[in-house]
């Protein structure tokens, strides 16, 4: 009998220009809560999706009980008693919590022994009997949507027990929940521990990896670093294995001088109570601004919001001393802001027209003759001034700009965003999902443009972008600003210290 | 071992051949080909006497227009399926203005059809409803509206308007049409706009697109079309009943469809999607009329046709985003 109840072994996975999942292993011994670690983007959910059937791996093996196992899809691995309770949950919020939990697997009875029929009777006193375990007292027959986020979370986690799992993955379990909301929780693991569930908790919250966790494995852009004892580990110990790693010649140098303050933020509250709130900062000419926050911080909500995208309540836009007024993105592409969204595919490239139609599209009216017909010398002259600038790889102006690779769309849509010579530019994520040769570029052009005067605020989750190009640091945590950093003086461990302030 | 992939390497290239984009972009003129060989064959050759063809083009003038004005909803990503009852209400307008003027019947129509447009585009844009359903609904209540004028007796037109059925008349309205739309289409910011927004709506909306203003003057254009492809209806037909412009929507759609548009439309759509599609239909409607059959049948072979047109071309991936 082996000592581990399942364990993942020489774990790789590859997406198109991406390893996600080098060679990672993941050992899980029964009754015990094992945290698993990393930064954003480090491979933790794609690891925990090899291992529940989403993704296949392209190397590697699972052993259950010591022995081989296959697990083809989520249906597969919940009958091999592997549960994952999902960060976002997907409930189904007009049907009971009984029919949530059953959901594909009714238990049937035959009506005039032989009509198939769902058993509810049954059905029900097995819920009630679940959720008593999972210590909830609320009506089975209830709709999933009149419950709380914690309450629904429990379903899932009964859902889970309800299939015999021995393996439960928990992913962020407690980002939306309240202090009294996490202690339920965590009873309810430590009854799960005591019936001998293998438990693996997906968390950033360093105090509760070290209250509820038994051993810690931690991963680093998608390599396993090591598992330790949680016992073993401190707060400090923990972020120095989750981020550390050199820092040499991965940016160019900058020789921007930040000026006087452009824009200013004051007291910005988006009308989502759960969003961002509060918000205040300055912004300088020719600055470079990070703003750094785990998933969830409310980073590219505000900005949205500052752009026109979301709605606030309360709160004030300074641009150039003059308060503006923005209430669609058009509005602020006129005063002279950008922004080059984080969600390339969704909502920044329009994937079936072309490279020129593309780059022309926000600042048109400078290409119309007679304010009226598009100027086809003027757009090329665009985009041939825009791929000798930023040496943008395209056949010709023509082509269909979902046909790039992700480094020149970002190039093209840079492009799109510098023809109206805008002042301020929020660059959401502008190096996601781009190879590593194409990030220098996009590097070189954020510092060449913060030199010619502009100012930058740039979202990223990438600690070590953020250190390596910001001449400052917002840090926010939970819809508010929880601190500012300047450049020279950021690290990691700063960072991390005001993103998880809330936590 | 994969236990999914069962299928030979020639089945898949097959499939691959089927499903992918050449073969889609080919089709029309494929298909056009190919519908006036099979209609040339089974009719002797009856089908392209000049007689024939004069009838043939009569059939096609006001569906190009109507055609034109749904072509840019379409490219939205958008649907229409009021033309008919757009076109019943608009000619009934036409031919009572046409006792007084020509030039007043004209403006009465195309006012009416955008204000017809008017209407969807506000509940579209307005309320967020797909279009699918608001022309859906508007399509019942304009239905109804042209029932309510024409039950009792036919609505005349003055013999002044039917004294102006010529083909030049006809031929220089459409054509004007599609040169002013072929020009907005491919070079003025309107047609950019349009094609922005059938891309990416969201992207069109950040980049500084006026997105719900664009897809509203989209669907106030369609209606005006559609108001003055209801004088050229008026002035051949002479009297409005109340089946004037029955199932043109079908109609126009699977003309467009036929020519190359997707049903799903978007910004792949190319304007030459309109002039094919509207002749392939015009051509395999008088096809199976020469052919003798019973309209019912006719009926039935072009949902036929145009069920497995649509199957051939539809882009599954833009199935989630209709509008």
């Amino acid at each position: 009998m082996s000592e581990y109840v399942l364990e993942m072994t020489g774990v790789s996975k590859s997406f198109p220009g991406v390893k996600a999942l080098d060679d990672v292993q993941l050992k899980l011994r029964p009754g015990k809560v094992h945290a698993l670690m990393g930064e954003n983007g480090a491979g933790k959910s794609t690891l925990m999706k090899c291992m529940f059937g989403i993704y296949k791996m392209d190397q590697g093996q699972i052993l259950m009980d010591g022995q081989p196992v296959h697990i083809d899809d989520p249906m597969d691995a919940l009958n091999k008693g592997i549960a994952m309770v999902h960060q976002e949950l997907q409930p189904i919020p007009a049907r009971t919590v009984g029919e949530n939990i059953f959901l594909g697997r009714y238990p049937m009875k035959k009506a005039l022994g032989f009509i198939p029929m769902v058993d509810h009777a049954k059905m029900y006193a097995d819920t009630a009997d679940l959720l008593k375990k999972v210590r909830m007292n609320f009506d089975p027959k209830q709709k999933v949507g009149e419950l709380s986020v914690s309450q629904m979370q429990s379903v899932e986690i009964a859902k889970a027990v309800s299939a015999n799992c021995r393996v439960l993955i928990l992913d962020e379990p407690t980002s939306s929940l309240t202090a009294n909301e996490v202690e339920a929780l965590f009873r309810i693991i430590n009854d799960l521990k005591a019936e001998g569930v293998a438990i693996v908790y997906i968390s950033h919250k360093m105090d509760e990896i070290l209250r509820i966790g038994d051993e810690v494995t931690i991963m680093r852009d998608g390599r396993y670093i090591g598992t330790w004892e949680a016992s073993e580990l401190t707060t400090d110990k923990i972020i120095t294995l989750m981020v550390g790693r050199e820092l040499t010649n991965l940016y160019p140098k900058r020789e921007n001088v930040p000026g006087e303050v452009v824009f200013e933020v004051k007291d910005f509250t988006s009308i989502n109570p759960r969003s961002f709130r509060n918000v205040s900062f300055q912004l300088r000419k020719g600055e470079i601004l990070g703003v750094g926050g785990l998933v969830g911080a409310q980073r590219t909500e505000l900005m949205e919001g500052l752009f026109g995208i979301r709605s606030h309540t309360t709160g004030q836009i300074f641009y150039k001393g003059k308060e503006i007024k923005v209430s669609r993105p058009k509005d602020a592409i006129d005063q002279g802001i950008a922004m080059l969204t984080e969600d390339r595919r969704g909502s920044g490239i329009m994937g079936v027209l072309s490279v020129a139609d593309n780059i022309s599209i926000s600042s048109l009216n400078q290409y119309l003759d007679h304010g009226f017909f598009i100027n086809g010398k003027k757009v090329e002259q665009l985009v041939q001034d825009n791929v000798r600038k930023m040496n943008i790889k395209t056949p010709s102006s023509k082509t269909l700009i979902k046909s790039l690779s992700g480094g020149n769309q970002q190039k093209v849509l840079v492009g799109r965003w510098l023809a109206n010579n805008p002042d301020v530019l929020i660059l959401d994520e502008p190096t996601r999902g781009i190879d590593v040769g194409a990030k220098y570029e996009i590097y070189c052009i954020i510092a060449e443009l913060a030199r010619e005067g502009k100012s930058i605020i740039m979202i990223s989750s990438e600690m070590s972008e953020l250190i390596g190009m910001s001449d400052r640091i917002m840090v926010m945590c939970d819809g508010r600003v929880t601190g500012f950093v300047e450049g020279s003086e950021a690290t990691q461990e700063n960072i991390m210290t005001y993103a998880t302030q809330f936590a | 071992m994969e236990k999914k992939n069962n299928k030979s390497p020639e089945q898949s290239r097959l499939r691959s051949f089927l499903t992918g984009d050449k073969l889609k972009a080919a089709l029309p003129l494929i298909g056009f080909v190919i519908i006036i060989v099979v209609m040339h064959i089974m009719t002797n050759g009856k089908i392209l006497t000049p007689k024939k063809l004069r009838l043939l083009f009569s059939q096609i003038y006001y569906p190009t227009i109507v055609a034109t004005g749904v072509f840019f909803i379409m490219t939205l990503g958008s649907i229409d399926f009021t033309e008919g009852s757009t076109l019943g209400v608009a000619s009934i307008v036409v031919s009572v203005l046409s006792f007084y003027s020509i030039p007043l019947a004209i403006a009465g129509g195309i006012l009416t059809g955008a204000a017809i447009g008017a209407i969807n585009g506000f509940f579209h844009v307005k309320f967020r409803l797909p279009s699918f359903i608001v022309t859906i609904c508007t399509m019942y209540l304009f239905r109804g509206v042209c029932a309510y004028f024409t039950t009792e007796t036919a609505v005349p037109a003055s013999n002044a308007i039917k004294s102006l059925d010529q083909d030049w008349l006809k031929i220089t309205i459409t054509l004007a049409v599609l040169a002013v739309a072929f020009f907005l289409f491919k070079f003025t910011r309107i047609g950019n706009d349009v094609k922005a927004v059938g891309s990416g709506e969201t992207a069109a909306r950040f980049s500084g697109v006026r997105t719900g203003r664009v897809k509203f003057l989209a669907f106030v254009a369609a209606g005006a079309l559609t108001g003055l492809a209801a004088f050229v209806n008026v002035i051949k037909v002479g009297s409005i009943t109340s089946t004037a412009g029955n199932q043109l929507e079908t109609q126009i759609l699977i003309s467009l469809v036929l020519g190359g548009l997707p049903i799903t439309g978007g910004a792949k759509v190319r304007f030459s999607n309109i002039i094919i599609g509207t002749l392939m239909y015009a051509i395999l409607n008088s096809g199976l009329s020469i052919l003798g059959y019973e309209p019912q049948v006719q009926q039935l072979i072009k949902g036929i046709v145009f069920l497995i047109f649509v199957a051939l071309t539809i882009d599954r991936k833009a199935l989630k985003v209709i509008k």
